[in-house]
């Protein structure tokens, strides 16, 4: 039984998992807030797709004879259209746009030109499968794609060959950019090595805005890589994000500030050598400035460590929490004594605490400290960890210096994959 | 002695003479705004000799008719879908001649509201078919994970399965 706000969801899924005849039945929306009487009404009411009454017609699901076409078995391989599409520039746009192929935005469009010429960013052959997606795993079949698959989605986004590779890598990851929640989740990209300035990325003043041809294409292409390559983002089918989210349009992409970091590179944190050029991808809810925080006006050295704290409070326990410095909000945390990030990690994993009579009533907070057998000792007052280690808890450098502020994400990071590897 | 603002508006229509452009056949430049200057007077006042213009339009005339116009110049773009996985169809579950003096497993996959509503369909049996007999379990995992044991616990002890999906 599911709610007629999924009804298309239900039965585009059940037909991708071998099943478009499952019998389903459907109620109005929502469960999840309603009362006893108010389920109940439900059920003595009708399914609002069919308009019949609902429960006669879920023992008309179980007991009713099947048909010849639910009895029926073997292989079906789905179709995506033709290998090309022949028309004017102005339709071709149409055409691409109203089948769910692009972003909104107009596109540049993958002439096999194009493409080739995109081709010559990579050692790699073009028919190399690299990787699958999915806009949910276990909820959705994933979908393979080859390298080729994402050349043509990297040039309508407007990307140059030399940021291919930056492109297969985030690919190659298997983390789509649009996942199916009804959360609205975002995505976010940290790039390290040399490639950063090989191409010229965005590092300083405006480093997460428009203001790179370079951060904003891979920005974009991971959006259309998984629209396309992952079959995500289709509204009411693979993405059910009830409000969206301004992020997925090109991502958060960060090439971390390496040169006016005082700490170690991300990449490095994560056992890379510095000269190795590696994406990270970060999964989780949006980013938020860091202004306002506790603290964050002290002189002569702000606290930036109780301001990380403060900014902290909103964020659920499903995912960890991605810091995001101006280089002279680092160099103020070292005067703090925060010489090393892990020094950071380790005092504010201790300190980001809440009671457990508030984590009880937040949304996805709390988390395995609320589970298991030591919760039945816990009392409304005692603290607990918003997070149970510090790996949750990540630091990047990026900016412009041209004041001290930062940004907090409610995001955990996934992986990292090299990038050279897709030179 | 005309007045102020009648004087303003003969000067603008003065000016608006002086700018008029020459029939359309002669090639005229657009040099921003809305002001279009004739281009062969330009060439003249920067001391060029338009008879370098001469071949322009005949020239320009072989091209506009050799291509079609730029909007209706087609293309052929690639498809840049994926490739989904072949889908193994499925053949439904024998259904039960009746339910009656049967054994019903309400399953729940974690999503909040889910139990409660499940709670409510067992006693809407309760009411309704009492000879029905309903299980409540909630699946283990996450929403999407599967439940082997479950399945098999079902399959043993059960003869029919609602899932409910929450929200």
């Amino acid at each position: 039984m599911v709610t007629i706000a999924f009804k298309d969801l239900a039965l585009s899924n059940a037909a991708k998992r071998g099943m478009p005849h499952e019998r389903i039945c459907f109620t109005p929306h929502p469960i999840w807030g309603k009362s006893e009487a108010e389920m109940y009404a439900y059920l003595e009411g009708n399914d609002p797709v069919t308009g019949k009454p609902l429960m006669p017609e879920v023992i008309g699901a179980l007991t009713n004879p099947l048909t010849a076409d639910e009895q029926k078995s073997g292989t079906v391989t789905p179709s995506v259209g033709p290998p090309t599409f022949i028309d004017t520039a102005d339709n071709l746009q149409k055409y691409y746009m109203n089948n769910g192929m692009t972003d909104f935005m107009p596109i540049i469009i993958p002439t096999q030109q194009k493409v080739d010429a995109m081709l010559k960013g990579t050692s790699h052959d073009p028919e190399e499968v690299i990787g699958e997606l999915t806009p949910a795993r276990g909820s959705f079949p994933a979908w393979k794609y080859t390298v080729r698959h994402v050349a043509i989605n990297a040039v309508m986004a407007g990307a140059a060959p030399e940021y291919l590779p930056i492109i297969l890598s985030i690919s190659a990851s298997g983390l789509p950019s649009l996942s199916s929640s009804t959360n609205s989740f975002s995505t976010a990209a940290v790039i390290n090595g040399p490639i950063r300035d090989k191409l010229n990325m965005n590092y300083g003043i405006g480093a997460m805005g428009p203001f790179s041809d370079v951060n904003a294409s891979i920005g974009r292409a991971w959006t259309l890589v998984s629209k396309n390559c992952g079959n995500c983002g289709q509204p009411g089918e693979t993405y059910m994000g009830t409000q969206g989210n301004a992020l997925n349009f090109g991502n958060i992409i960060i090439a971390e500030n390496e040169k006016d970091s005082p700490w170690t590179p991300f990449h490095v944190q994560k056992g890379f050598k510095k000269e190795e050029n590696i994406v990270s991808v970060f999964f989780g809810y949006g980013i938020a400035q860091g202004q306002g925080g506790l603290g964050s006006a002290m002189k002569p050295v702000p606290q930036f460590d109780q301001g990380l704290l403060y900014n902290f409070i909103p964020l659920t326990s499903i995912f960890g929490a991605l810091a995001v410095l101006d280089p002279l909000v680092a160099q103020d945390l070292v005067t703090l004594g925060y010489d090393t990030k892990d020094k950071l990690y380790a005092w504010l994993q201790k300190n980001a605490t809440l009671k457990v009579k508030d984590a009880k009533t937040m949304l996805f907070t709390g988390g395995a400290a609320l589970r298991g057998p030591q919760a039945a000792a816990l009392k409304d007052d005692d603290l607990i960890p918003r997070w149970p280690s510090t790996s949750l808890i990540n630091v990047v450098v990026v900016g412009g210096q041209t004041n001290p502020y930062y940004q907090v994400a409610n995001m955990s990071y996934s992986r990292s994959v090299s990038i050279d590897k897709w030179m | 002695m005309l007045k102020a603002g009648a004087r303003i508006r003969a000067k603008a229509k003065k000016r608006r003479a002086e700018n008029r452009t020459e029939p359309s056949s002669s090639p005229a430049v657009f040099l921003g705004g809305n002001m279009k200057i004739n281009r062969r007077k330009l060439l003249s006042l920067l001391g060029a000799s338009p008879a370098i213009l001469a071949g322009e339009a005949a020239a320009s005339d072989q091209k506009h008719k050799a291509l079609p116009p730029a909007t209706e110049i087609k293309f052929e773009a690639l498809n840049p879908h994926g490739m989904p996985p072949s889908i193994q169809l499925v053949p439904m579950a024998p259904r039960q001649a009746s339910l009656e003096n049967k054994t019903i497993y309400l399953v729940s996959d974690g999503f909040p509201g889910a139990d409660h509503f499940l709670d409510q369909i067992s006693i809407w049996f309760k009411k309704n078919m009492p000879s029905v007999t309903t299980q409540y379990r909630l699946k283990k995992g996450g929403f999407a994970d599967d439940d082997p044991a479950l399945w098999t616990e079902i399959k043993d002890k059960g003869n029919a399965v609602i899932m409910a999906i929450g929200h």
